[in-house]
């Protein structure tokens, strides 16, 4: 979701299981080296598609790669269930049907500290 | 035959506002049938204040929170059209009118939102996490109180969700548009929202993961006919 260009996004395939290895910060070769030993494809189809996915992710903003000196960690989502039978390449998608309701709509233009949001406990406005 | 429009006012201690936004709904050319307080226990005089107008009825909320309050108001609506308001807002003397006009005139939609403008209460500071550029620039409000629909849209799409706290309105726009109801936007500024510290408690990061939990909600019917979930 962002709230500054009112767009959500969604994966399909193994994007949800691709986004969960960059965020345990691995390397795109080594996501990689997980789907080719998962799917038994070849690595250069994997690379494919994970560029194509990537570089999507990168153009809407939702990651950065890693600058020199990061440490980069292994793929470790290797043996985590979720992981659909067959190999499809990793989508993106881009909603913008929302648009309107969250680009512009003040109350929820807040800061991490947020603003406004009733109490748990309070029962009305 | 004329139409009846009913206003859903909630407030919880609003003694101190709730007046002003009673009189900005019935003073204008247009004045609505009935207006239903729900009051969430409040322990000033905001009762007492709200019997003195005429049309006011006001109930004893039995749910919790705002989300909560809206829909036992939309319960006891009996109108045609139903409006709603918190206690620390003022509409502009011609939103009923203006928006009745346009629902008249738009057979198609739904219902309409307008343009809405904040202001700072006298006296109170700008909360540190609210954007201080919106006092001076009125944007398109989509929440309730810029909200005039037909009760029939409510048969349609449901009422408010009560488990998204404070993205509760979003989630219910998200679903009216998912559901194929079209919902005006009026150029006008007819809604005046107040900014005071009461107004106020703090949680971004829940009010965020409750966005995400509506837009989830929204992938997920979008693509009910492919049978798939989001991922």
């Amino acid at each position: 979701m962002n709230l500054e260009s009112g767009h959500y996004f969604s994966t399909r395939n193994i994007g949800a299981l691709v986004w969960a290895c960059i965020e345990q910060g691995a390397a795109v070769d080594a996501i990689s080296g997980v789907i080719v030993n998962r799917y038994q494809i070849e690595k250069i189809d994997a690379d494919r598609a994970l560029a194509k996915f990537v570089g999507e992710l990168l153009q809407h903003g939702l990651v950065r790669e890693a600058v020199d000196g990061e440490n980069t960690r292994p793929a470790t989502l290797d043996d985590a269930t979720g992981w659909p039978a067959t190999w499809s390449a990793p989508q993106v998608e881009v909603y913008t049907d929302m648009e309107d309701l969250l680009l512009l709509d003040p109350i929820h233009d807040v800061s991490d500290a947020g603003w406004p949001m009733p109490l748990p406990d309070q029962p009305a406005a | 035959m004329e139409p009846t429009v009913s206003v859903v006012l909630v407030v919880r201690n609003g003694d101190a506002y709730i007046a002003e936004a009673l009189r900005s709904v019935l003073s204008g050319p247009v004045v609505p049938n009935e207006v239903i307080v729900i009051d969430g226990q409040s322990a000033d005089d905001t009762i007492a204040i709200a019997s003195t107008f005429p049309n006011v009825t006001v109930h004893a909320q039995r749910s919790r929170g705002v989300a909560g309050a809206y829909n036992e108001g939309i319960q006891h609506a009996s109108g045609m059209f139903i409006a709603f308001i918190s206690h620390d807002d003022i509409w502009t003397e011609n939103k009923l009118a203006l928006q009745l006009t346009y629902l008249q005139q738009h057979p198609e939609a739904m219902g309409c939102v307008a343009h809405i403008q904040h202001f700072l209460a006298e006296g109170a500071e700008i909360p540190a996490s609210f954007r201080a550029s919106l006092l001076d620039e009125s944007v398109v409000g989509y929440v309730p109180e810029a909200l005039l629909v037909r009760r029939e849209i409510f048969a349609r799409v449901g009422l408010l969700d009560e488990s998204y706290a404070a993205a509760e309105d979003t989630e219910w726009f998200a679903r009216a548009r998912d559901a194929g109801c079209m919902i005006g936007l009026l150029p006008e500024t007819l809604l005046l929202k107040r900014v005071h510290g009461a107004n106020t408690s703090l949680a971004g990061e829940r009010l965020n993961k409750h966005l995400l939990m509506a837009l989830r909600g929204s992938i997920a019917r979008k693509r009910n006919t492919e049978g798939t979930s989001p991922a």
